[in-house]
């Protein structure tokens, strides 16, 4: 049986220790609010058309989607999978165009990583696709920076 | 994060998604690691609720900026106490000290409703130890914070604090035996 302790200050550490601040949430709320407003830098990039044409209209209209949109859409798609996530994944920009997408994977222990290299990209190929234009064809470059025990997304 | 909602995320997978941007992530890191914090943060700068949310809140934007330059040369929690013992001196330099209302003391300390005699001792006690912790200098009193309340080792202290494990050893002898005179009277 576990013995309250007799000494003042070892009851006052015990007591210090169960201590739960009771405003807590409100820090909580204010910290998570704080840090979806910090806004991360980001570059437009232009979507560009199967003939390669950035015009979207005889006007020569132009749409841009901003690289954070596309780094956080990559990353989403790089983590629905139980044996491979990102950990990095830097966008290469020249005169408005994603020209290179480099992605650094983290790979379940026992997967192929030529295999979940080809699998990434893929995924990004479609994810740009999607965002970008099918005329957008950056070089994706993979590289297979660790590998860990379980799934990728939790270990 | 967590993937499949079942497996609670390690802290190197929810800071591998925060780096990519992931708020989500990082908000679990803050609610796994921000009561500790903020726990540690009121002790050190004397009890008051937003001197300790301020502390606290700064700490974890300072985390959320500079998590690239976190390389794991310590455990993530003991990174986190070091950014809020920098937040909490740059508090303490450029704020006149402020008087700590009885209140704020008071309730610090969540009641259970199975014993309130226990819980008003308990709170009598803490408000006691937390004029003793105000009384001692700044590094004995964040050395023994981090041992005695977080559990934190030595050498983490020694990382959290930006200073040698000779020099915490030394701070945590001299805090503890001056709270230990402060604190017999409660015998």
């Amino acid at each position: 049986m576990a013995l309250s302790p007799t000494d003042p200050l070892e009851r006052a550490v015990v007591a210090a220790q169960a201590e739960a601040p009771d405003d807590w949430d409100s820090v909580s709320q204010a910290v998570k609010r704080r840090i979806r407003a910090t806004v991360a830098p980001s570059r437009p990039i232009v979507v560009v058309a199967a003939d390669g044409s950035t015009d979207q209209d005889a006007h020569g209209s132009r749409t841009y989607v901003a690289s954070r949109v596309v780094r956080a859409a990559l990353r989403d798609a790089l983590r629905t999978r139980p044996d491979l996530t990102a950990e990095r994944i830097d966008l290469t920009i020249d005169d408005e165009r994603l020209t290179r997408v480099e992605v650094d994977l983290v790979c379940a222990y026992g997967t192929v990583m030529p295999a979940a290299s080809d699998v990434a990209r893929a995924t990004v190929a479609s994810v740009v696709a999607d965002l970008l234009g099918p005329g957008t064809q950056p070089q994706v470059d993979v590289t297979v920076t660790d590998v860990v025990v379980g799934d990728p997304r939790l270990a | 994060m967590p993937a499949d909602g079942l497996e609670p995320a390690s802290d190197a997978a929810l800071v591998r998604a925060a780096r990519l941007g992931d708020d989500a992530a990082f908000g679990e890191l803050v609610d796994r690691y921000g009561p500790g914090m903020l726990r540690h943060a009121r002790r050190l700068v004397g009890g008051s609720e937003a001197d300790a949310s301020e502390v606290v809140q700064e700490a974890f934007i300072s985390a959320w900026k500079g998590l690239d330059g976190f390389r794991g040369d310590s455990s993530l929690r003991t990174w986190l106490f070091r950014l809020v013992h920098r937040r909490a001196v740059d508090l303490i330099r450029h704020r006149r000290p402020t008087p700590i209302d009885d209140y704020l003391l008071s309730h610090v300390v969540r009641v259970a409703d199975d014993n309130p005699l226990q819980d008003v001792m308990d709170s009598e006690l803490l408000e006691a130890l937390q004029e003793a912790l105000d009384e001692l200098p700044w590094n004995q009193r964040a050395a023994w914070l981090l041992r005695e309340v977080e559990g934190l080792g030595y050498d983490e202290i020694a990382h959290a604090m930006g200073t040698t494990v000779g020099s915490v050893r030394g701070h945590l002898h001299r805090g503890r035996r001056q709270l230990a005179e402060r604190m017999a009277r409660w015998r």
